[in-house]
């Protein structure tokens, strides 16, 4: 998608381009759209709800001090996305955040609503496992995987993210795929 | 195409990141590898139990939205208006000590890098990318030191010590 199209088609784009030309109700659109989603990004990565509802606010408040820094030849979610991914391993570098991670069920369950009919399926063993395994998987493997199948990033967006080639994603992907489906099957 | 190859390709195969003549190839080996269709198979339902675990936390926007309206509005107000003109170029000590390492690279040639612990100022490099667009002035220690930018000269010459290990 040439840039023009992408500022064109993309929503997010446009409320980013409106913020940046000082449109602040723009900026709190963005931030309800994307502040659920990011919670759950960063409580996978963190392993703590807490931690990640604390590092989502840092992550909008640098959104909003870079904004001049945005440009519409990347999607927003990349934009946003990358800015996460490094308060997410600032924040894994502080001990509090480190000795305040959450077991598996705890971290499972605040992904999820009471009410959420999703809450059943993580009953299921299978479904249990490979959720605590992704977890577990080396931090670039698992962002890879959570970008791609939970945050809904293409693969060039999440190539981005992790600022590495497409290929190298893939490899990433396979990789964390393997450990999951050995974990699944043992 | 062979096995090994695609392999490589089956995530993006199975999750439908791949177009055109690349899907078409993936699709033609798996017809004729009952091996490789078995892994595919395999990375499906990996897929599904991950898709099945696919929540999105219930968040209170609002209540957030106010943490983080008070929050910019306290830093606004502890911001003069007009900043002093070194602001622009204040840099956080994670990313002074990040800078010292890329000038310990620039200086001392790319052999260098190998032996950066990489780890440990990746996330600081990578956060603060911008600054290598002013590596020019980074470099010139001394203008930044005749602001008063550096509380201890000695930090950059420590810094440029830990990266070098």
């Amino acid at each position: 998608v040439s840039q023009p199209d992408r500022a064109h088609l993309d929503p997010d784009v446009q409320l980013m381009l409106r913020f940046q030309a000082g449109d602040e109700a723009a900026f709190r659109i963005l931030f309800e759209r994307h502040l659920a989603p990011l919670v759950g990004f960063l409580t996978r990565g963190l392993r703590s709800r807490q931690a990640a509802e604390d590092v989502a606010q840092e992550v909008f408040v640098r959104v909003y001090r870079y904004r001049d820094r945005y440009r519409p030849d990347a999607s927003f979610r990349t934009f946003l996305y990358r800015v996460a991914r490094n308060a997410m391993l600032n924040a894994l570098r502080r001990p509090r955040v480190e000795a305040g991670a959450e077991d598996p069920g705890a971290i499972l369950d605040a992904l999820t609503a009471p009410d959420d009919p999703e809450r059943s399926l993580l009953e299921d063993e299978a479904v249990r496992r490979v959720t605590v395994a992704l977890l577990d998987l080396p931090e670039r493997q698992r962002t890879a995987v959570v970008l791609t199948r939970y945050q809904g990033l293409a693969y060039e967006e999440a190539a981005a993210v992790l600022d590495v080639r497409v290929q190298a994603l893939k490899s990433l992907l396979n990789r964390a795929r393997v450990a999951l489906a050995q974990e699944v099957e043992a | 195409m062979s096995c090994r190859k695609t392999r490589s390709e089956l995530a993006a195969f199975v999750d439908g990141a791949l177009e055109g003549r690349a899907r078409a190839r993936v699709e033609a080996h798996l017809a004729g590898c009952p091996g490789c269709a078995a892994e595919a198979a395999r990375l499906r339902r990996l897929n599904g139990l991950l898709g099945a675990a696919a929540g999105t936390p219930a968040v209170d926007v609002d209540s957030a939205w106010l943490a983080l309206s008070e929050r910019l509005e306290a830093e606004q107000a502890s911001s003069p208006a007009h900043s002093a003109w070194w602001r622009a170029w204040w840099i956080p000590a994670p990313a002074l000590a990040a800078a010292a390492g890329v000038v310990a690279w620039l200086a001392l040639g790319p052999q260098v890098i190998e032996e950066l612990p990489v780890g440990a100022d990746e996330a600081a490099i990578v956060e603060h990318l911008e600054m290598l667009e002013h590596l020019d002035c980074l470099e010139a220690f001394a203008t930044l030191e005749e602001a008063g930018l550096l509380e201890d000269p000695g930090e950059i010459e420590r810094a440029l010590e830990e990266v070098r290990g």
